[in-house]
């Protein structure tokens, strides 16, 4: 029961950067750069870094929606990482991912239940009419919405309401895995918590996993059971989410949680603020990537990239400092 | 202490395809010298339009504003002409946006632009206005503001050009900045930054900051009072601490209790996030009575029959709810 349901062993993604007429390759952006991770059944594991770090590269290539170019990826112990089209038709039933824009991921012309309908009608899972129409209610009602808003376009909905749709046209196909990009990131504030109680209730009753992807770690604390910090490319830092809050190892998990603003004006926060920019994917500093901003840089960081190694029990950090 | 700047009573009308919407209705608050007072509020409910309104950068038509002045140490903004209006606008009110990319221009160097301010507003000469453009860039922290008074704004990253922003809006000293949603665009780690930039240049100029934001948790480390809108109202209006140790209108209350903390968790193991129900009315059907009836818990028949007003509740405290209306 605890064999992991998806493990992505060293994924890599490079886009080539191509110049002139001859379109020669000039570079390459190390979009992801080796990451590893499992899911185990029914976790809930999140991919929290700032904007370019990688993350949805990362969830798109081990959906094969764009080709990985190094590592393997493991479904329930199988190798998809070459698998033909057939098997990825197949495995994209059991891994459904939902999407940061709820405006731009339905089609405007399909009415609701062509777009929850879509995903039955390609994998062909209910024949009768009438069993589609039923499940179409049913997964409506699932998620909070009147059965009779399957009639209706995109644009009679609220944003919040995308979302749930989009929810339920994941749903439709009896996945096992959910991988959610930035999921809430595009609803107002008294809608997330919404949208975040839904996909919590539904984990449960469908014992689904969760790959949750958000740059904002409140939401992913909430969400999530184990965390991933990923900077430039590369995991920093894993860690069960209690133990990643109370004791972050990475300077840079450090400063990602002092650059968080608690709702409470009262407490004073010591901040540890970063100096300057990340650096570019396109030539990623060598060795540590973050040693460009980090405070405790040593000679080691600018000339070797430190390893991910377990520093706690469960609790990975890839950072000089802790190898001794 | 006089306020600096006083709104009153100021409604705007947007004429739409789909009909008239009221996109503010009758805000009024004053700003004091030397603070910080805070807008929150959810997407469309007016943050924006408050601001651009001060500024008279309100496209008419369609926009149009209805009622209500806006005095600034006494003088009405809305009465003064174009030309008048534009020695204020970048002097003594400036504003930064949300997108920089849209606010600077494409085809002038950073260091140009912010030389055209002070040419603009001081008359400076070329040279005077260039060193002092290297000096602003200096105050945001720019590294290396020499090289950068030299770079596009395409060559720059996001919070760069923010920072470039920045030193264009202060580059005056003005009695006011306006800073609308000054960090959305950006990454965590880079908000922290410019948050902490923007309040020390605060100190050191002792100017007053409108800070507009949908982030409760920027708010209550940025903020000295704090105004909550909805649909184009204010709904309440208080202290920080006081707005965060007991908020009173049941949508600032449900809004407190709807976000995650991080770390929050561990107290009450994996809890349900407190939701408020349904969604925000459309402005083109708004209720009758109040606006946030239909996802209030605490509704009674008189929300139904008449809107409340913004009624003073506490010293420095008002707030839009039946339920704080003393007989
Ligand atoms: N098709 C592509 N061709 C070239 N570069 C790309 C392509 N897609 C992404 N990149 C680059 O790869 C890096 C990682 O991008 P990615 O979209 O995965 O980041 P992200 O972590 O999802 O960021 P965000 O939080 O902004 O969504 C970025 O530098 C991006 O510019
Ligand atoms: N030029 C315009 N034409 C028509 N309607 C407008 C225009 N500008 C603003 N509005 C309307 O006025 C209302 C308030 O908009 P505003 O931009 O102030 O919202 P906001 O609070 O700043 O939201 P956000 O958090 O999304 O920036 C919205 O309903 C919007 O649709
Ligand atoms: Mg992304
Ligand atoms: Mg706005």
């Amino acid at each position: 029961m605890n064999d992991p349901i998806l493990k992505v062993d060293a994924l890599e993604k490079r886009f080539p950067i191509k110049k002139g007429i001859l379109r020669k390759t000039v570079g390459y952006v190390h979009a992801v750069d080796g990451i590893s991770f499992e899911l185990k059944p029914g976790e809930s594991l999140g991919l929290v870094g700032e904007s370019g770090c990688g993350k949805s590269t990362a969830v798109k290539s081990l959906l094969r929606l764009i080709e990985p170019t190094g590592g393997n990826i493991f479904f329930e112990g199988e190798n998809v990482t070459h698998s033909p089209l057939s098997r990825l038709r197949k495995l994209r039933q059991d891994l459904q991912i939902i999407f940061q824009d709820p405006y731009s991921s339905l089609n405007p012309r399909l009415k609701v239940s062509q777009s929850i309908g879509e995903p039955m009608d390609i994998f062909k899972t209910p024949v009768s009419r009438q069993a589609r129409k039923d499940r179409i209610a049913e997964l409506l009602e699932r998620v909070g919405l009147r059965p009779e808003f399957a009639d209706r376009y995109p644009h009679e909905f609220s944003g919040g309401q995308r979302q749930r749709i989009c929810i339920a046209r994941a749903l439709a196909l009896n996945p096992k895995v959910i991988i959610g990009d930035e999921p809430v990131s595009a609803l107002d504030v008294s809608i997330q918590a919404q949208v975040i109680n839904l996909m919590k209730h539904l984990q449960e009753e469908f014992n689904l996993s969760y790959l949750i992807i958000s740059h904002d770690l409140a939401v992913i604390e909430h969400m999530c059971d184990r965390i991933c910090v990923m900077y430039l490319g590369r995991f920093v830092e894993i860690a069960d989410d209690n133990e990643m809050i109370d004791n972050p190892l990475h300077p840079y998990t450090r400063a990602l949680l002092s650059a968080v603003y608690e709702p409470n004006p009262g407490q004073k926060q010591n901040r540890t603020l970063l100096a300057g920019d990340v650096p570019s994917p396109i030539n990623p500093p060598p060795g540590c990537h973050f040693h460009t901003r980090c405070g405790h840089v040593k000679e080691i960081c600018r000339q070797l990239s430190p390893p991910l190694t377990e520093s706690g029990q469960d609790h990975f950090v890839a950072c000089h400092l802790y190898n001794s | 202490m006089e306020p600096v700047l006083e709104v009153k009573n100021l409604s705007v009308d947007f004429q739409t395809f789909e009909g008239k919407v009221q996109a503010l209705d009758q805000v009024s608050f004053d700003l004091y010298p030397g603070e910080t007072l805070g807008i929150v509020g959810e997407s469309g409910c007016g943050k924006s339009v408050t601001a651009l309104t001060i500024l008279q950068l309100i496209a008419a038509p369609p926009g149009r504003i209805t009622q209500g002045e806006i005095l600034l140490e006494g003088m009405d903004l809305l009465k003064l002409s174009g030309s008048k209006m534009r020695s204020i606008r970048g002097n003594r009110i400036s504003m930064i946006f949300q997108e920089p990319m849209t606010s600077l221009s494409p085809v002038f160097t950073v260091g140009e632009q912010i030389a055209e301010v002070f040419r603009l507003h001081q008359g400076m000469s070329y040279k005077e206005a260039a060193s002092g453009s290297v000096e602003m860039l200096a105050r945001v922290n720019i590294p290396d503001p020499v090289k950068a008074a030299l770079y596009y704004p395409h060559q720059m990253s996001g919070g760069m050009r923010q920072r470039v922003m920045i030193a264009m809006a202060l580059a005056c000293k003005p009695d006011i900045l306006i800073a609308d949603e000054p960090t959305t665009a950006l990454d965590v780690t880079i908000q922290a930054q410019i948050i902490d930039r923007i309040k020390q240049l605060q100190n050191d100029m002792g100017m007053s900051v409108i800070f507009i934001t949908h982030d409760l948790g920027v708010i209550a480390h940025t903020a000295d009072r704090v105004i909550v809108m909805y649909v184009g109202r204010i709904l309440e209006q208080a202290f920080v601490e006081d707005l965060f140790n007991t908020p009173l209108h049941p949508y600032t209350r449900g809004l407190m209790e709807s976000i995650p903390h991080a770390g929050a968790k561990r107290k009450g193991k994996k809890h349900d996030l407190k939701e408020i129900k349904g969604m925000v009315p459309s402005l083109l059907d708004l209720p009758q009575g109040c606006k946030f009836l239909e996802r209030c818990s605490k509704a009674m028949d008189i929300c139904r029959q008449r809107e409340p007003e913004l009624m003073p509740v506490a010293p420095g405290r008002t707030c839009r709810c039946w339920l704080y209306k003393k007989e």
